[in-house]
C-alpha cells in the first residue's frame, strides 16, 4: 500500500481521522508545512514548518532539561502510565520466535501481532498496556555511529490499547501522550507539533499522529483501524492503538547530549573514550549537521564525507582524524549492545538467516577495535553494557556461554582474515579490479567484510570504495522469508475435514471411503497419522489394501494405497494401523523432545530445534549451536536423555488458544515452528514443553532407551544429532556388536582391539603414502635425467609423454623446471591422460602455457587451462600421440 | 569382547570410530576395507 497515496486519501476527510479532542480543547491549529507540504497541528500560531527534521533543525542539543538517566526516565514514564490505568509488561525477547516471517523483534506491536490464515490479528494480554520493547533493526547499519541518532538496538516504548473494556481510542491516546510529553518530560506545549501521517503493514493499516519537538521525532501514535485483503477494505473487528516512541530519543532530548549514543550508553562510553584522540570542537560542529544525514539517500559515503568536510571547512583527512575514532567508538558501543541482547535471548552469529546480521555486527565491531587499536575487547564492552543496564535489564549477563560464543566466532573471523590476505594479494597480482560485486561475493561466500578488503588493499596501494549501503544490501538479501515446504496438491473442495483419531489409542476402526483421487483414498474418519512435524506417516491396511503413504492437506487426510481400484466411494472399510511402526515412530518422537530439552539444559537459550526427522530405523534432530559437539558432549547428552527416560516422567497433551499457550508456557513452545489457530501442547514433566502435532506416549519410560549414534555439522550454527530409540536402539546395539566382530575379522584382531588396529592402519597408510611419494620423486628424478630439451630462441622446451598420474607429472616438472624452461608433460592413467605444463619466469614472456593448453584442448578434445606459468588438464588416452605432435609443432 | 557385557561399549566404540572416519555404522566396514586396500596398494607402489 502506498503511504503517500493513503495519506492523501485520508486527508480528504481530515477532521474525521486526525482531529482529536485535545486539539479542540487546547486550541491547536492545523497548518501546512512550508517545506514538505505535510499537515501538522500546533499551538504556536507563528510556526511555518512541521517540526520534523530536516524541515526544522535540531535545537535541543546543549540543553539539559532533566537530571534523569536512562533508568530514571523510564521509571518516571512508567509511573505515569500505570497511574493512568496501564499495565507495564516486561519486554518480549528480541529473537522473534512467535513470528516465522521475522527473525528479530522490530517494534513493540510485533509482541501482540499473530499471523493467522486470515492475516494479522492483534491480541493484548492487558488493555491498555505499555512495554519497554528492545528492538533490533539492521537496515540502518551505514548510519549507525555516524548520524548520532541511528541504533541497531533501541527501546521502543510501546503504548497499546483496544477500544473496549478499560482500553481507549484516539482521543484518550493523544491526551495521554500529550500529558506524558508536557507534564512528565516537561516539553513546552508550543514546542510540540503533531504531524498527520499513516502506517500500513501486513494488510492492516491506519492513520497516525507523529510528534516532534525541537526537530526531533519523539514518537508516532498509529490508529490501526483497517484491514485490506485482496483489495477489499474492511474495518478491523478489534482496532488497536499502536503508539511507538523511540525511548532512547526521549532520554536524548532530556539530556541534550551531542548524540543519542552519549545519553543511551553514558557510563559505557566514558570507559570507551579513554585513550582515544579526537577533536571535540570539530565533533560538536559536526553533530549540528549530522542530524540531517541519512545514508539511505546518500549512496556514496565518500562523497557525503567530502560534502561534510567542506561544510565544516576542514579536509576529509582532518575530518577522519578528528571524528573517526569517536564514530568508531559509538559504532562499537551500539553493536555490542545489540549483540548482548541477541545472545542473551538465544541468538547466534552465523552465516544464515538472522544469525548473519549478528555476525555482521560482531565482525564490524571487532574490526573497528583492531583498526583503532583500542585496548579493550568486544566482550569488555558487552560486559560494561550489562552492568550499566542492570537496573532496567537484570537478565543481561556476559557469562561463560556468551563469552564462548563470541570467542568462537572471533576465531572463525581470524581464520577468515588469513584467507582474505591471500585473496587480496592474488587479486592485486592478477591486476583484477575489486568491484562492488567482488565485495558482496566475498562477503557472502566467505564472510569477509569490505573494511577488511579495503584495509588489505590499501597496504597494496589500491583504493577500494565501499558502497555506503553495503551492509543494508547484504543484510536485505538475507532477510527473505524462510521458504515454504514442498506441497502436494490434492483437490480438497467439497470434502469435509477428516475426523482424526491418531491422538487416541485407536489403531483399528471402521470408516467410510469419502473419496478416491488416483492412488489416494479419503476416509470420513482415520487413525492413520499423516506425515507432519518431521514424523513419518503410518502404514497399515484399509479394507485389506496396503497403505503406503499418508499426507494431509487442508484438514483432509489422504491415504496412498497399493490398489485403489479395490476401493470405491461409499465403501465401509476396516482400517488397521501398523502398530509396531506407530510405536517406533512415537518412541522416536518422544525421544526427540527429550533430547531437545537436554540440549537446551546443557547449552543454553540459543539451543533451539531447527528441524527433526522421526523415521522407523533412525531419527535425528537439528539444533542451533555454535560449534560441533565433542565426543564428551555427545556422551553427556545421551546420559541426560536416558536419565529422563529412566525417571518415567509424565507426558501430557492439552489444547490451548495461542494467547493462553504463550502466557502459560512462553515462546519456547515454538521449537518445532509456529502453528496457526489452537495449539496442542506436549509437556514432558519438568523437562520440555512444545507445540506439537505428533504422536506421543504418556510416559518417557516407554521410550526404553536412547542411543546417540553420531553428530555432524549441517550448516554454520546448526548441529545434527543422530539417534535411535526403543526397539530401533536394541537393533542398533546388536548391529554394533556385529560390526565390531566383522571389523575384528577384517583386521585380524579381537573386537576389543579394533580401535587400536584402525589407528594403526591409518598410521601405516600415512607412512606408505609418504614412502610412495618419495619413490615417485625418485622415479621422477630418474625420468627427468633422461629427458632432453630443445633450445628455441634462448628458451629450453620439453614436450614428453611419460608414465604417471597428474601428481607424478607435477613432481617431474618440479624437478626439471628452470627460469628459462617451458615444459609440457602428458601422463597416462587407467582412465585418461593428464596434461601438465609449466613455464619459468623468463620463458613465460614468450609462452603462455595456459593459453597453449586451451588451444590444445580445442584441437584434440579435453578440458583444462591455466595461467601464463602453469597449466593443467586432461585428454583422452587415444589422443596422446596427436597431442605430443601438436605441441611440438606449436612451440616452434 | 565378552558377549553381553560389551553391548554399551560396542555402541560407543562404533560411534567414535564412525565419527573419526566420517561415516555411520553401515559405512564402517566398507570404509575400513577401503582403507586397508588403499594401504596395501600404496605399499606396493612404494
Ligand atoms: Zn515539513
Ligand atoms: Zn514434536
Amino acid at each position: 500500500m502506498d503511504k503517500s497515496a493513503l495519506i492523501k486519501e485520508l486527508q480528504k476527510d481530515w477532521k474525521k481521522y486526525w482531529k482529536v479532542e485535545l486539539f479542540e480543547k487546547e486550541g491547536f491549529a492545523r497548518r501546512q508545512c512550508e517545506k514538505c507540504k505535510g499537515f501538522f497541528w500546533t499551538l504556536d500560531a507563528s510556526r511555518a514548518n512541521c517540526g520534523e527534521n530536516p524541515c526544522a533543525d535540531y535545537s535541543f542539543i546543549g540543553v539539559r532539561r532533566k537530571d534523569w538517566d536512562y533508568y530514571e526516565t523510564w521509571k518516571q514514564v512508567e509511573r505515569f502510565f500505570i497511574k493512568n490505568g496501564h499495565t507495564s509488561v516486561p519486554r518480549y525477547p528480541v529473537i522473534c520466535r512467535w513470528r516465522p516471517d521475522l527473525y528479530f523483534n522490530i517494534a513493540s506491536i510485533i509482541n501482540f501481532q499473530r499471523r493467522t490464515p486470515k492475516g494479522i490479528t492483534f491480541a493484548l494480554p492487558h488493555n491498555p498496556l505499555i512495554v519497554p520493547q528492545v528492538c533490533l533493526r539492521f537496515t540502518d547499519l551505514p548510519n549507525i555511529g555516524v548520524t548520532g541518532r541511528h541504533h541497531s538496538a533501541f527501546v521502543m516504548l510501546g503504548q497499546h490499547a483496544i477500544p473496549e473494556g478499560n482500553g481507549y481510542w484516539k482521543d484518550e491516546a493523544i491526551r495521554l501522550d500529550w500529558e506524558v510529553l508536557t507534564n512528565v518530560l516537561g516539553i513546552k506545549p508550543d514546542a510540540l507539533t503533531f504531524k498527520e501521517d499513516a502506517w500500513a503493514g501486513g494488510g492492516a493499516f491506519g492513520y497516525s499522529l507523529e510528534y516532534h519537538a525541537n526537530g526531533l521525532e519523539l514518537g508516532n501514535t498509529v490508529f490501526t483501524e483497517f484491514l485490506e485483503t485482496n483489495g477489499v477494505r474492511e474495518r478491523l473487528t478489534r482496532p488497536v492503538v499502536d503508539m511507538g516512541a523511540g525511548f532512547d530519543r526521549w532520554v536524548w532530548y532530556l539530556n541534550g547530549t551531542l548524540t543519542s549514543y552519549d545519553s543511551a550508553f553514558g557510563p559505557v562510553l566514558e570507559k570507551m573514550k579513554k585513550g582515544i584522540e579526537y577533536d571535540g570542537d570539530l565533533f560538536a560542529r559536526y553533530s549540528r549537521i549530522s542530524g540531517a544525514l541519512n545514508f539511505e539517500d546518500v549512496l556514496d559515503a565518500k562523497r557525503a564525507k567530502s560534502d561534510i568536510a567542506s561544510a565544516l571547512r576542514v579536509s576529509v583527512d582532518n575530518l577522519n582524524k578528528g571524528i573517526g575514532p569517536l564514530q568508531a567508538v559509538y559504532t562499537i558501543a551500539d553493536h555490542a549492545k545489540a549483540l548482548l541482547f541477541a545472545l542473551v535471548d538465544g541468538g547466534l552469529p552465523s552465516n544464515v538467516g538472522g544469525g548473519y546480521n549478528l555476525r555482521v555486527l560482531l565482525r564490524r565491531a571487532h574490526g573497528l577495535i583492531e583498526e583503532y587499536g583500542l585496548d579493550y575487547t568486544l566482550l569488555d564492552v558487552m560486559d560494561w553494557h550489562a552492568r550499566s543496564l542492570k537496573a532496567m535489564h537484570p537478565e543481561l549477563v556476559v557469562d561463560e556461554r556468551v563469552r564462548d560464543i563470541i570467542e568462537t566466532d572471533l576465531k572463525k573471523f581470524a581464520d577468515t582474515k588469513a584467507k582474505v590476505r591471500k585473496r587480496v594479494t592474488a587479486l592485486v597480482a592478477s591486476k583484477q579490479k575489486i568491484t562492488d560485486e567482488t565485495l558482496v561475493t566475498l562477503y557472502d561466500s566467505e564472510g569477509v567484510t569490505p573494511e577488511l578488503i579495503e584495509a588489505e588493499a590499501r597496504k597494496e596501494g589500491i583504493d577500494v570504495t565501499i558502497p555506503a549501503d553495503f551492509y543494508a544490501r547484504v543484510t536485505e538479501k538475507h532477510m527473505e522469508e524462510k521458504a515454504a515446504g514442498k506441497k502436494r496438491t490434492f483437490s480438497t473442495e467439497s470434502l469435509a475435514p477428516t475426523k482424526q483419531l491418531c491422538y487416541t489409542r485407536t489403531l483399528e476402526h471402521d470408516a467410510v471411503v469419502a473419496d478416491v483421487q488416483g492412488e489416494w483414498i479419503v476416509l470420513d474418519t482415520t487413525a492413520f497419522y499423516p506425515e507432519g512435524g518431521g514424523q513419518m506417516y503410518d502404514t497399515g491396511t484399509i479394507g485389506g489394501v496396503r497403505v503406503t503413504d499418508v499426507q494431509k492437506d487442508n484438514g483432509i487426510v489422504f491415504h496412498k494405497v497399493a490398489d485403489a481400484k479395490a476401493l470405491s466411494r461409499g465403501d465401509r472399510v476396516r482400517c488397521k494401523v501398523d502398530e509396531p511402526r506407530r510405536m517406533q515412530l512415537t518412541q522416536h518422537h518422544d525421544a526427540t523432545h527429550i533430547i531437545n530439552g537436554c540440549a537446551r539444559a546443557m547449552f543454553g537459550t540459543h539451543a533451539w530445534q531447527h528441524g527433526a526427522l522421526k523415521d522407523v530405523d533412525h531419527a535425528r534432530i537439528d539444533v542451533t549451536h555454535y560449534k560441533p559437539l565433542t565426543e564428551k558432549e555427545l556422551g553427556e547428552l545421551e546420559e541426560r536423555a536416558n536419565k529422563i527416560v529412566r525417571e518415567g516422567r509424565r507426558i501430557t497433551k492439552s489444547v490451548h488458544t495461542t494467547e493462553d499457550a504463550e502466557a502459560k508456557y512462553g515462546f519456547g513452545i515454538y521449537q518445532g515452528g509456529v502453528p496457526w489457530g489452537d495449539i496442542r501442547i506436549v509437556n514432558i514433566e519438568n523437562h520440555d514443553i512444545e507445540a506439537c502435532g505428533g504422536t506421543h506416549s504418556d510416559n518417557t519410560s516407554t521410550v526404553g532407551k536412547i542411543i546417540i549414534t553420531g553428530t555432524e555439522r549441517v550448516q554454520d550454527g546448526i548441529v545434527r544429532v543422530h539417534f535411535v530409540a526403543g526397539r530401533a536402539a536394541e537393533d542398533y546395539e546388536s548391529k554394533c556388536a556385529g560390526v565390531l566382530e566383522e571389523l575384528g575379522e577384517l583386521l585380524n584382531v579381537r573386537s576389543a582391539e579394533v580401535p587400536d588396529a584402525i589407528e594403526k592402519l591409518a598410521e601405516d597408510l600415512k607412512d606408505a603414502r609418504k614412502k610412495a611419494e618419495q619413490a615417485m620423486g625418485h622415479r621422477a628424478k630418474r625420468a627427468a635425467e633422461g629427458m632432453t630439451f630443445v633450445e628455441i630462441r634462448d628458451v629450453h622446451v620439453l614436450v614428453a609423454h611419460v608414465a604417471g598420474d597428474a601428481r607424478a607429472l607435477q613432481k617431474m616438472s618440479g624437478e626439471l623446471s628452470r627460469e628459462d624452461t617451458v615444459i609440457f608433460l602428458i601422463g597416462e592413467t587407467a582412465e585418461d591422460a593428464p596434461v601438465f605444463a609449466s613455464a619459468g619466469e623468463l620463458a613465460a614472456r614468450d609462452y603462455h602455457v595456459g593459453r597453449i593448453l586451451k588451444e590444445l584442448f580445442a584441437t584434440v578434445g579435453g578440458k583444462g587451462g591455466g595461467t601464463p606459468v602453469l597449466g593443467q588438464g586432461t585428454i583422452k588416452r587415444e589422443k596422446i600421440e596427436e597431442a605430443v605432435e601438436w605441441l611440438k609443432e606449436r612451440v616452434k | 569382547m565378552a558377549k553381553g557385557t560389551g553391548k554399551v561399549n560396542a555402541v560407543r566404540v562404533v560411534r567414535t570410530l564412525a565419527q573419526r572416519l566420517g561415516t555411520d555404522v553401515d559405512g564402517l566396514v566398507p570404509t575400513v576395507r577401503k582403507l586397508k586396500r588403499e594401504k596395501e596398494e600404496t605399499e606396493r607402489e612404494a
